[in-house]
């Protein structure tokens, strides 16, 4: 399958990838390989095999569950020890307009 | 299709098509994949754990009592429970929600297709179906305008369980829309999964609307984003079906896009259009495993639900005689069905009948006018049952009841005190009857012999005159026996 350079940019944007444009074709090339591999993949016949979306699921059939009861050992400070800017216990990012 | 509603424009009618995306907040403490706790905090990221912030390595745990609240609802809206249900992520970048996906349930729901039967004016009832219900995560909360330059982010509400309750579009009026929302809502308070509170954003819709002319096929749609009262998702159709049937009579096209209704202006805008619309590339949640629930499980929470509006009003009318609108009254306020489930346990004759109109006549209007919830009356469901009995035993007429309840309300003093300090008791010793009966009869010598001579309507003269007497305490049954007798 080959990847065409528009749907090169239309993942970029979705990932909010910046791109240089050298590299479009590049990714445009790397990627249409990796396609081709996942086509070839799809010449095996599943028919009747369960769709797997974790390997845990051949061993645990459902997903385990907890009590509703608040649980929380973290502060807020934990909370925003990683965020690059920071008010009044906020994140702040750049300004979303809306 | 019961009470038709048909948009009038200058090229004639069109047919207003309408379905519902509600967002109901689960009722549970914890959230749906974290320990936080859902409840309101008063500072910014108070109740976020590090899973809610998706800080690298924590993984997801279902909370149990959601997946119960969901069935639960969905049991309430008669509706396919699905024993096989997967979460997956719905991808999208927006700073309020750290993990640039939310988890949501889009290839298997936990539940499936069902119906709520929707209570309209006219006393008809329309049959809403319902397409799925699902389980997903909220976001978190963007204040845009508390600094110059920043947009501020509060993660608290970020991972609190949400249900989407998605309808077919069955419903052809804003009234419909309108009465949908409001039965489920009550649904939801019933079954306690759900507080229902709109204005704290706990319930809100997105409402898609199309128009077409009679008998044609569905027109584009447009959805209306995040509705958040009643009132406001009645006028949103209305405008937006006005908008867009202008728009087709000047030879436009309908787009399909995301709108916003802005109450203020009166009319909906264009929030983002088709071609903008965002690509979700949803797949299933590596992170869980399936949700597999059994028969039993399901049966176990069936067998405990409550009594469910429909029931509880039919069972008002089939026990107390009462007429479907009080039985309705009634119904769409938990607080005032047990208000007026006590006071008629307490009345000797489990009169419900009388108890349901004082509490929706002269209760409500005392409440209504003092701006008091039912929680708050200062009378008692005992003292309201006491007044009844006190009128089923005649011991007061229900003229002089009005009065009582006046009194009971200023006070809150229980009505037999009432009406034995301030002598109210009914006069039922017929000999004092007579005797001012005779008196007035007496007294009005001239229009006896006009109403024995047939002026009929004056017997009821004669009758006021004697209550007069009394000052009202007479039992009027009596006094118009006495007076029969000797007029005779």
């Amino acid at each position: 399958m080959i990847v065409t350079r528009h749907e090169i940019i239309r993942a970029e944007k979705l990932a909010r990838l910046n791109l240089p444009e050298s590299k479009v074709e590049e990714f445009s090339t790397r990627l249409s390989k990796v396609f081709s591999w996942i086509d070839q993949l799809k010449e095996v016949d599943v028919t009747g095999v369960r769709p797997l979306v974790n390997p845990l699921m051949d061993f645990v059939d459902r997903t385990p569950m907890r009590k509703d009861v608040v649980h929380q050992t973290n502060t807020v400070s934990d909370v925003l020890s990683n965020a690059p800017d920071k008010d009044h216990d906020f994140f702040l990012v750049p300004k979303v307009v809306e | 299709m019961s009470s038709s509603y048909w948009l009038k424009t200058a090229s004639g009618f069109w047919e207003v098509v309408v379905g519902l995306e509600v967002h109901a907040q689960v009722s549970s403490h914890s959230k749906l994949f974290s320990g936080a706790s859902t409840a309101f905090a008063g500072s910014p990221n108070a109740t976020v754990t590090l899973v809610d912030a998706a800080f690298p390595g924590m993984l997801p745990v279902l909370n149990e009592h959601c997946v119960e609240q969901a069935v639960k609802t969905g049991l309430g809206i008669n509706a396919q429970i699905n024993l096989f249900s997967m979460f997956d992520r719905k991808n999208y970048f927006y700073p309020d929600l750290p993990t640039g996906y939310q988890i949501s349930q889009f290839y298997h729901p936990v539940v499936g297709e069902g119906h709520l039967d929707v209570d309209l004016k006219d006393g008809s009832s329309l049959r809403v179906n319902i397409e799925r219900l699902h389980l997903e995560q909220d976001a978190g909360k963007s204040v845009h305008d508390l600094h110059p330059t920043k947009t501020c982010i509060d993660l608290n509400r970020c991972g609190i369980a949400l249900m989407e309750i998605v309808t077919k579009p069955d419903m052809r009026t804003p009234e419909h829309a309108m009465n949908f929302v409001k039965k489920l809502r009550l649904l939801l308070r019933y079954l306690g999964t759900n507080d229902g509170n709109m204005d704290e954003g706990s319930l809100r819709a997105d409402v898609n609307i199309s128009i077409r002319k009679p008998g044609e096929r569905l027109g584009n749609r447009a959805e209306i984003k995040n509705v958040n009262s009643i009132r406001f998702i009645g006028q949103a159709i209305e405008v937006e079906a006005h908008r867009q049937a202008l728009l087709l009579e000047a030879g436009g096209e309908v787009v399909q896009e995301t709108r916003l209704y802005d109450a203020a202006k009166g009319e909906t805008r264009s929030l983002r259009s088709k071609e903008d619309a965002p690509d979700y590339r949803y797949f299933p949640d590596p992170d869980l495993l399936p949700v597999v629930l059994t028969e039993d499980y399901v049966n176990k929470i069936r067998n405990s639900l409550p009594e469910l509006p429909d029931a509880k009003k039919q069972r008002f009318m089939d026990t107390y005689g009462l007429p479907a609108y009080d039985a309705t009254v009634l119904v769409d306020d938990l607080d005032v069905s047990a208000y007026f489930e006590e006071a008629t346990a307490l009345t000797k004759n489990k009169s419900g009948r009388l108890i349901s109109n004082y509490l929706t006549g002269d209760l409500f209007a005392l409440l209504n006018k003092n701006g008091k919830t039912i929680l708050e009356s200062p009378v008692s469901p005992a003292h309201l049952a006491e007044l009844v009995d006190l009128i089923e035993e005649e011991v007061i007429s229900g003229r002089i009841a009005k009065d009582v309840f006046v009194d009971m309300w200023d006070h809150s003093k229980s009505p037999k005190a009432i009406v034995d300090s301030k002598g109210l008791r009914q006069i039922t010793n017929s000999k004092e009857l007579e005797e001012m009966a005779e008196h007035v009869l007496a007294n009005n010598a001239q229009m006896v012999e006009d109403y024995k001579s047939g002026k009929e309507q004056l017997f009821g003269f004669f009758v006021g005159q004697v209550m007069k007497l009394t000052g009202g305490k007479a039992n009027p049954a009596l006094i118009n026996e006495i007076l029969r007798k000797k007029l005779k």
